[in-house]
């Protein structure tokens, strides 16, 4: 594995850990463990991923939709989102500048 | 511009879209604590991705073994390299939402113990890699090994985890065979499924481009 190709690795790695912190996003307080059981046993909570915001505004509103599903945090995750994005751009113009390269190494 | 130039283009502009509805248009799952569960727009993705190189890994390898053409174990080495990459970050991607729903970044539960006999079986492959220098016994040997290390993967990713009581949420497709997924979250998820697996299929064209141009710059110096 070259240099290049573990730095390639590298961006991929912290654009993935960039959605990390969304999930810390408004979860610090009374953050109690969780049981999320499965059929196989142990007490029935709440194992399925099911909707707790309200239904959508029709207008389309995506700031006041997301802001109703995480009780206000939604400054938080702009933040989290905006380094993801840099993040994925950055990956990208090196990915793409990589294979730019290679394809001028390979020739015609 | 290519056609390829073109592909990239959208492959961009397509991961952005899942960013961003990822934060902002899917809501947020009930029975999660805060935002938590935004993470399975980027954890279940690179767990698919994973499992799809390894079956790569396993096809290239079987192919090696038929034709013992090298390029085929470019391809084993370059998709098994990306299988364990993607394995790394679901990991990582899983203890980030263990710690904040369970307490701890690591529960020894079935799925992260599956997970790390999982690293621990391809690390394996890499390992035996460096240790043959022949290229042709070590590309051999190698093949023979991922198909071995293939067949424990349906096990440790699909299996195991679910015969045994496990803190991990349900799975997409839920034991009982339904999706309740709500429908905004499962078209992102869709999405971000769609361009990771178009993200790992770039790199793994380039990982064998440049590893082929590597055997090429090295035959010529011989």
């Amino acid at each position: 594995m070259t240099k290049r190709t573990v730095l390639c690795w590298c961006l991929v790695a912290a654009f993935l850990l960039a959605g990390g912190p969304a999930a810390v996003v408004r979860a610090q307080g009374g953050a109690t463990r969780a049981a999320v059981p499965r059929d196989s046993g142990g007490p029935d909570l709440a194992p399925a991923i099911e909707v707790e915001a309200p239904a959508p505004d029709p207008a389309g509103n995506v700031a006041a939709s997301s802001a109703v599903s995480d009780g206000g945090g939604s400054s938080g995750l702009m933040a989290v989102m905006g380094v993801t994005l840099i993040i994925w751009l950055g990956l990208f113009l090196y990915v793409f500048g990589l294979d730019r390269k290679v394809r001028r190494l390979e020739g015609p | 511009m290519t056609r390829r130039d073109i592909l990239l283009g959208a492959l961009f502009l397509w991961m952005a879209a899942v960013i961003w509805a990822a934060f902002l248009w899917a809501p947020a799952a009930a029975g999660f604590l805060g935002q938590s569960s935004r993470i399975v727009f980027f954890h279940v993705p690179t767990a698919w991705v994973a499992t799809l190189s390894f079956l790569v890994s396993f096809i290239a390898s079987v192919q090696y073994l038929r034709t013992r053409d090298p390029r085929w174990d470019v391809r084993a080495h370059a998709s098994a390299s990306l299988g364990i990459v993607f394995t790394i970050l679901a990991t990582v991607t899983g203890s980030i939402f263990a710690r904040i729903m369970w307490g701890s970044y690591w529960n020894w539960d079935p799925r992260e113990t599956s997970i790390t006999f999982l690293l621990l079986i391809y690390a394996a492959y890499f390992a035996l890699r460096g240790a043959v220098p022949d290229p042709e016994r070590k590309a051999a040997l190698a093949a023979v090994y991922a198909i071995l290390a293939f067949v424990t993967v349906p096990f440790l990713v699909f299996v195991v985890p679910r015969i045994y009581w496990s803190l991990h949420p349900d799975t997409i497709i839920n034991t009982k065979g339904r999706i309740t997924m709500d429908s905004r979250m499962f078209r992102v998820f869709m999405a971000s499924l769609a361009g990771f697996t178009g993200l790992a299929a770039w790199l793994y064209d380039l990982e064998c481009r440049i590893e082929a141009l590597r055997r090429k710059a090295e035959e010529e110096i011989l």
